[in-house]
């Protein structure tokens, strides 16, 4: 009787450790709200903005917290999206079947425990390092195509005016660690592959028609990307390097390293684990679709500070930050990345946001993806991403980028995906 | 000039107009929902000649001050007729007006016609000396499974060269107006041609150590037509006119089929295609047919008339293009790109009357693009491309002649294009291209383009040639041509 006191005692005080430090078990179970982190002091439906922001500046990365003080306002939201909804059933199946079988080598390439391909599925649920991070990222592929049509890129000034807009066409097709659409695993002839993409240039007239085509390998550190581009104004594809991460997307606040929050092989970083938190990031799915299959804005979205912030809800995920340090000569300091935690997994842009600084180790760029938009195939609801905005504070310029998002729908080939596209892309 | 101004102001109202409650596709303006879209540009462009008086245009007593001013209204209009096929099927044209006013705003230059291309193939609206009005380019895309194909009056180039062509030969230029010293080089004056052009992807699986396997073809079934060169009196013309006991017959290949091929694959992170065209060459060879008498002759010429046949002969190419990226810390593409014509035609030297004679040809470049950071981060990389090309002979040289004079058994040439932006936005971006001609001959051109917003542009640019080597077609040759060249251009 004394033994079974002892163990009910025990088993009270797990269970009250695990009610007073819900973070650090799973939190599939009970998401909290930002009204209940904050003990009712900021309610859903409320406006946080720079008079207001210290009451949740601890759910706030630091780079959110600063465009809070230059404007950004932010509605709170709840996320109210069970997590077995944010990723397709056959994702969540593979990552439980292939559970504990993942392992990372120091260069951040994923295998199975016998050395053959990650055949889908997150590969590290419950990641210890930040390798396994940023494996998760890579690795953990809840799709199987993607389209990105239309695709604008908003210039936007001090002032707030949008002041040039480029147009882009992405087509992505995934060739390893497929979960949904057949064939599962590695296509055929792919097993060197992870991805194939294509980028084309809708306007302006100028560059319509600029295509990059880029091949990523499944171990990027042994095999550096391929890239060729068409150039319209010569009527030729031209083979370029496909490794100048640090240089500016079209003048833009984007780097091609930050591409979709990081596109850079991960043998140039060191990663470092920082903690599992509570992090308020756009709300998964909004009240209205903000951008329609045309590009266009629906009146009912407010920006603020002329077109610098759109007005999101914001809403609780649980994140894993992770500090990434280069390895080789680089503009950034440091990267801080904001990771989505699993069961919360999504099935595109896991990476919440990123916090860059510079080599005085100040912040100096945030980017943060936009969600909300969804849609129903299959059965299963497809949350999905608007884009991205990046904000840069030495300059004060801003760089946004809308797209519709379509995942999953194309069921494109590898052939879909080639040096001919550039040919059917270009002028 | 009025007439000019008045052209401006019309076009931009029209695209003010158009610019009224438009829906955008993409990007483009929706005429008819999302199948007929249309884009396009007005532009403006005025090279100021800085160089000497052509002596090509011997009659032409002062100096001209302006070598070219030139409005562009170009649109492109897209057709995708059917919904469920609309990323399968489309139909594309390049429709564009041009208004020339060069001798109407310089009283030194004569008359000249502006415009003196006239394939009956092409597709003009309307047109005289001064203005034309044409479909430039008009074709359909069609998409089947791994097939592509792209039919109708089109522009097909090969090879992957900056500032050489050695395999983009395929179609003929007009350089009656600006020759190359375009901003895009050959876009511009490439004349589209009537043609077949296909693509097949070749699946993965087929040979698993080659990737990005396809091949590449087209055919001209016929409609072939020469290089547009400037007319006598035009600031660009090269030469004086024929002496006048030239009698000289046109022997174009029209009707004559052209046709290519080409297969491309990737080992590794080398990518290569071997090509093969069957061509007639875009420039003419005078070739004696016969002496007829001229008695009596007129004062001041021969008692005889060359009777000759200006030919376009057959030359096939065999091609290769080979490149390769290093990655990092390298981080630099290698590109070659080489052809072998069995046939090249030049001009026959041992003959007292003109001839043509064919010679083995080498023709090759190998080019290293680099981007890399040279001002301090966050300002955009600059491209940096330096490109050796050569040019190779076979045979004795002295049998032949190029352009009606001695050729070399070799020519080299080396290249430098430097491209950097500044600014949010790309807002400026000087350039500089410097090609050199080892027989010491040189192409300069300093360049400046500024783009402002959605649908500005303005271009600067100078055009500098000179050196000791002035034999035809080398850059000393045009000492004359130096220019400064402003363009603005309003997108829409």
């Amino acid at each position: 009787m004394e033994l079974l006191n002892k163990r009910i005692s025990v088993c009270i005080v797990v269970i009250f450790m695990l009610m007073l430090f819900p973070i650090c078990g799973d939190t599939a179970d009970k998401l909290p709200t930002i009204e209940e982190l904050t003990n009712g002091k900021v309610k859903i439906g409320d406006l946080v903005d720079k008079n207001n922001v210290d009451l949740v500046k601890e759910y706030l990365s630091s780079g959110v917290y600063e465009l809070v003080k230059r404007g950004l306002v932010l509605r709170m939201a709840k996320q109210e999206i069970p997590p077995e909804k944010l990723t397709p059933k056959t994702f969540q199946e593979a990552t439980e079947r292939n559970r504990g079988k993942a392992i990372i080598n120091e260069k951040g390439v994923v295998y199975l425990k016998d050395g053959s391909l990650w055949p889908g599925g997150l590969p590290f649920p419950d990641p210890k390092t930040g390798n396994e991070v940023m494996g998760n990222v890579k690795y953990g592929i809840a799709y199987s195509d993607l389209l990105h049509d239309p695709n604008w890129i908003f210039y936007i000034n001090k002032k707030g005016e949008r002041y040039k807009k480029v147009g882009q066409y992405h087509k992505w097709i995934i060739t390893n660690c497929r979960t949904k659409l057949p064939p599962l695993g590695t296509i055929p002839g792919y097993k060197d592959v992870l991805y194939k993409r294509l980028s084309a240039t809708t306007y302006p007239l100028e560059i319509k028609g600029l295509g990059q085509f880029n091949v990523r390998y499944y171990d990027d550190a042994e095999k550096y990307d391929t890239g060729f581009v068409y150039l319209p104004a010569f009527k030729r594809t031209i083979r370029v390097s496909a490794i100048t991460w640090q240089d500016n997307i079209a003048g833009s606040d984007l780097i091609y390293g930050d591409a979709n929050a990081t596109l850079e092989p991960y043998c140039y970083w060191n990663f470092k684990f920082i903690k599992k938190t509570y992090l308020l990031t756009p709300e998964l799915k909004n009240p209205f679709t903000y951008y329609d299959e045309k590009g266009n804005f629906d009146k009912r979205l407010k920006f603020d500070e002329g077109y610098k912030f759109p007005r999101l809800g914001w809403a609780i995920l649980p994140a894993h930050i992770v500090e990434a340090t280069p390895k080789i000569k680089h503009l950034y300091k440091k990267k801080l990345f904001y990771v989505v935690a699993y069961p919360y997994w999504l099935v595109c842009s896991d990476i919440l946001m990123t916090d860059n600084f510079d080599l005085q180790n100040k912040l100096w760029r945030v980017y943060f993806h936009l969600y909300g938009d969804y849609y129903e195939l299959d059965g299963e609801t497809y949350h999905l991403t608007y884009g991205c905005l990046v904000y840069d504070f030495q300059s004060e310029h801003s760089t946004q980028m809308w797209y519709k998002e379509y995942l999953d729908r194309g069921n494109y080939k590898p052939e879909d995906v080639t040096l001919r596209s550039l040919l059917e892309w270009g002028r | 000039m009025k007439k000019s101004v008045s052209l401006f102001c019309v076009l931009m109202i029209f695209i003010m107009l158009i610019g009224v409650g438009i829906e955008q596709a993409r990007a483009d303006t929706e005429i008819w929902g999302d199948k007929l879209t249309m884009a396009g540009f007005l532009r403006y462009e005025l090279a100021v000649h800085t160089g000497q008086k052509n002596p090509g245009n011997m009659f032409q007593n002062n100096n001209n001050s302006i070598n070219l001013a030139r409005v562009f209204f170009q649109t492109e209009w897209t057709y995708k007729p059917f919904d469920r096929f609309k990323d399968n099927f489309k139909l594309y044209s390049k429709i564009r007006l041009i208004q020339d006013h060069t001798e109407d705003i310089d009283s030194d230059l004569g008359r000249y016609d502006a415009f003196p291309r006239s394939a009956p193939s092409e597709l003009k609206i309307g047109g005289n000396n001064e203005y034309q009005f044409e479909a430039w380019e008009l074709y359909g895309d069609i998409k089947a499974g791994k097939l592509w194909l792209r039919l109708g009056r089109q522009q097909i180039a090969w090879g992957e060269m900056i500032a050489a062509r050695i395999m983009d030969i395929i179609n003929p230029l007009d350089q009656s107006w600006h020759f190359r010293f375009e901003p895009e080089e050959f876009e511009n004056i490439r004349i589209p041609q009537w043609a077949i052009r296909g693509y097949y992807t070749i699946e993965q699986n087929v040979i698993p150590w080659l990737w990005n396997l396809s091949i590449e073809g087209f055919v001209n079934p016929g409609d072939i037509s020469p290089d547009v060169n400037p007319e006598f009196g035009a600031p660009f013309n090269l030469k004086p006119p024929y002496p006048p006991f030239f009698d000289i017959t046109e022997r174009d290949r029209r009707g004559d089929v052209e046709y290519g091929l080409r297969f491309g694959g990737s080992i590794g992170q080398f990518y290569g295609t071997l090509n093969y065209l069957h061509l007639y060459t875009d420039s003419a060879y005078l070739d004696t047919r016969r002496l007829r008498l001229n008695i009596p002759p007129p004062p001041g010429l021969p008692p005889f008339i060359f009777v000759l046949d200006a030919k376009y002969p057959l030359a096939e190419i065999y091609g290769l293009t080979v490149n390769y990226a290093f990655g990092p810390p390298i981080d630099t593409v290698i590109t070659f790109e080489g052809t072998y014509s069995p046939n090249q035609p030049y001009g026959d030297a041992r003959s007292n009357f003109p001839g043509i004679r064919d010679r083995e040809t080498y023709n090759y470049a190998i080019l290293f693009t680099r981007k890399t950071f040279v001002f301090p981060r966050p300002t955009s990389a600059m491209m940096i491309q330096f490109q050796f090309g050569q040019t190779i002979v076979e045979g004795n040289q002295r049998d032949i002649l190029s352009m009606n004079s001695k050729t070399d058994k070799t020519r080299e040439t080396v290249a430098l294009i430097l491209s950097q932006p500044f600014c949010k936005a790309d807002l400026f971006t000087p350039s500089f291209q410097f090609v050199y001609d080892c027989d010491d001959s040189y192409y300069i051109k300093p360049a400046v383009k500024i783009k402002y917003g959605d649908h500005w542009t303005a271009n600067i640019w100078g055009v500098i040639l000179g050196g000791t080597e002035d034999r035809p077609g080398r850059f000393g040759s045009m000492y004359w041509g130096d220019e400064i060249v402003f363009r603005v251009t309003y997108q829409f």
